[in-house]
């Protein structure tokens, strides 16, 4: 699973900022020379290195990077696709978000273990929240939510703190939802 | 107690209600994008099981519970499962997908909406979807440490200069000769540079570097893709030669590099005098050839070549007579 975590992270810089910021960011995190992608434990804590390292190159606060990323993964389409299993609109998919460690971990079997929590606080108000995350993970999930508020055509109003995320559905039906059809095209590769 | 329509519309989509002669009394929505407005049974499915003449010689034992399965006639490829119980007098099926689920979702252009929340429909699709991608994960994670291993392999038996083999990669092909030595004969060539040192020490180790390149070069071309060429280090080299090659094959193979080097061999187009000595030594000369020996006869026969002058090429005669 780290390996599939460092290559998302190398995707992300490396597209939204450039293969020479990647290597740049590699050699200013002292990482030019393993083989990144292929580590299976975080050793030294290389994922979190390259991020910070990241961040600072850009000047950019580490949490606005995380939730960068986020966004930036919820486009990808093999895991898009995924996560509109869960609901056939976005106040569902918010409400079924407490069942997604769950799936994740029917697929990812070394996942560590998890939990999300929905809290409906009005209408459409939910708090949703996390004791095991580890820190920084609930910005990649704030950016994660608003982009998938964005595929389902929602408008939400996303707010984050230490420990929870704040999310009002403000328009269900704001923009047209991105296409989802329950089963992919013959030729399109996940 | 009986179950009213609208509760079976409710509750599941993939129902049908049959009459004893096959009249379709109700269906659910989901069955109705597969059989289409069809009344009767025999106008859009065919009982597959249980194996029946027809509906009413099945009808016993549906309603007894046995496992059940249809055809549809549009759609032949997508069975039907499921099972059957008493109602109102008539049959009440409760049908399924199976894992034509996927199947059934493309040919009939199925959406959420067509299953209900107690259906693993959801779950099944991203079950699905998710082994897919994490196997294509997997597999290019797996290429990719295989392409490492392979370059880590080849790196560590390579001579970074020429890009021969090194002493490491050279010892273990000639290990695995002598193992094959009974069916496969090969001959051992040493090599040394002649006059190498003066360019280092004359035009310095750049043009030192770029002579042995250049030899590294003039081997490869003159030895065969079943034979094995490495750079021990300094001028020295060692060869493999598979085949039984006659002494005057080696000899002449010997003088043939040598003349190359000692021709072509240049630096800033000037012929730089470098030259070659060669002492062979052949597993065919040996009842049961040893690494150890061959290695030390080829460089016995390699001194004899540089102490009666240089530039040339001999083979080591009578093994296992020399002490």
């Amino acid at each position: 699973m780290q390996g599939m975590i460092n290559r998302w992270l190398e995707g992300f810089l490396r597209t939204s900022y450039g293969d020479a910021f990647w290597n740049e960011a590699l050699v200013a995190a002292r990482l030019a020379n393993s083989d990144f992608l292929t580590l299976s434990t975080d050793r030294k804590g290389a994922a979190r290195r390259i991020l910070l390292t990241a961040a600072r190159k850009l000047e950019k606060p580490l949490d606005e990077m995380l939730e960068d990323l986020g966004a930036w993964l919820v486009q990808r389409e093999s895991l898009r696709r995924l996560l509109r299993f869960s609901g056939p609109d976005f106040a569902e998919f918010v409400q079924s978000l407490d069942e997604l460690p769950g799936r994740a971990r029917l697929v990812l079997l070394d996942m560590p273990l998890i939990s999300l929590t929905v809290e409906r606080t009005g209408a459409q108000e939910y708090r949703i929240g996390s004791e095991e995350m580890p820190l920084g993970w609930i910005w990649v999930l704030a950016g994660g939510l608003r982009g998938m508020a964005d595929d389902y055509g929602a408008l939400a109003v996303i707010a984050v703190s230490d420990k929870w995320i704040d999310l009002s559905i403000v328009v269900e039906e704001f923009a047209l939802s991105r296409p989802f059809l329950l089963m992919p095209q013959p030729e399109v590769a996940p | 107690m009986i179950l009213s329509l609208d509760a079976l519309h409710a509750l599941l989509p993939m129902h049908l209600l049959l009459d004893p002669d096959g009249t379709i009394v109700s269906a659910g929505r989901t069955i109705r994008k597969i059989i289409g407005p069809a009344r009767w049974i025999g106008d859009c499915l065919t009982i597959e099981r249980p194996v029946c003449r027809d509906l009413r010689d099945g009808w016993p034992r549906m309603l007894a519970g046995c496992r059940i399965l249809l055809r549809p006639l549009s759609a032949p490829e997508v069975p039907l499962r499921g099972q059957a119980t008493a109602m109102s007098g008539g049959l009440l099926l409760n049908l399924g997908f199976g894992i034509a689920l996927v199947d059934a979702i493309r040919r009939f252009s199925l959406t959420d909406a067509d299953f209900v929340p107690s259906d693993l429909a959801m779950e099944f699709l991203f079950l699905h979807e998710a082994n897919r991608a994490v196997m294509t994960e997997l597999a290019r994670a797996n290429n990719r440490l295989e392409e490492a291993r392979e370059a880590a392999q080849t790196l560590a038996l390579t001579d970074p200069l020429t890009g021969l083999l090194n002493r490491r990669g050279f010892e273990s092909c000639l290990d695995e000769a002598v193992r094959q030595a009974a069916i496969h004969p090969f001959a051992l060539a040493h090599m040394d540079l002649d006059h190498f040192k003066q360019v280092n020490d004359r035009l310095g180790h750049q043009a030192g570097d770029d002579v042995l390149q250049q030899v590294a070069q003039i081997l490869r071309v003159e030895t065969r893709s079943s034979d094995r060429v490495a750079r021990m280090g300094g001028d020295e080299f060692l060869i493999l030669l598979s085949g039984n090659g006659s002494p005057d094959d080696l000899q002449l193979l010997g003088r043939r590099i040598i003349h190359r080097i000692s021709a072509t061999v240049e630096i800033d187009n000037l012929c730089c005098g470098v030259s070659a000595s060669l002492g062979f030594a052949r597993s065919s000369d040996y009842p049961s050839p040893c690494a150890e020996t061959m290695l030390a006869d080829a460089d016995a026969a390699l001194y004899a070549v540089k102490v009666s002058g240089r530039g040339d090429a001999s083979l080591h005669e009578r093994p296992g007579v020399r002490a």
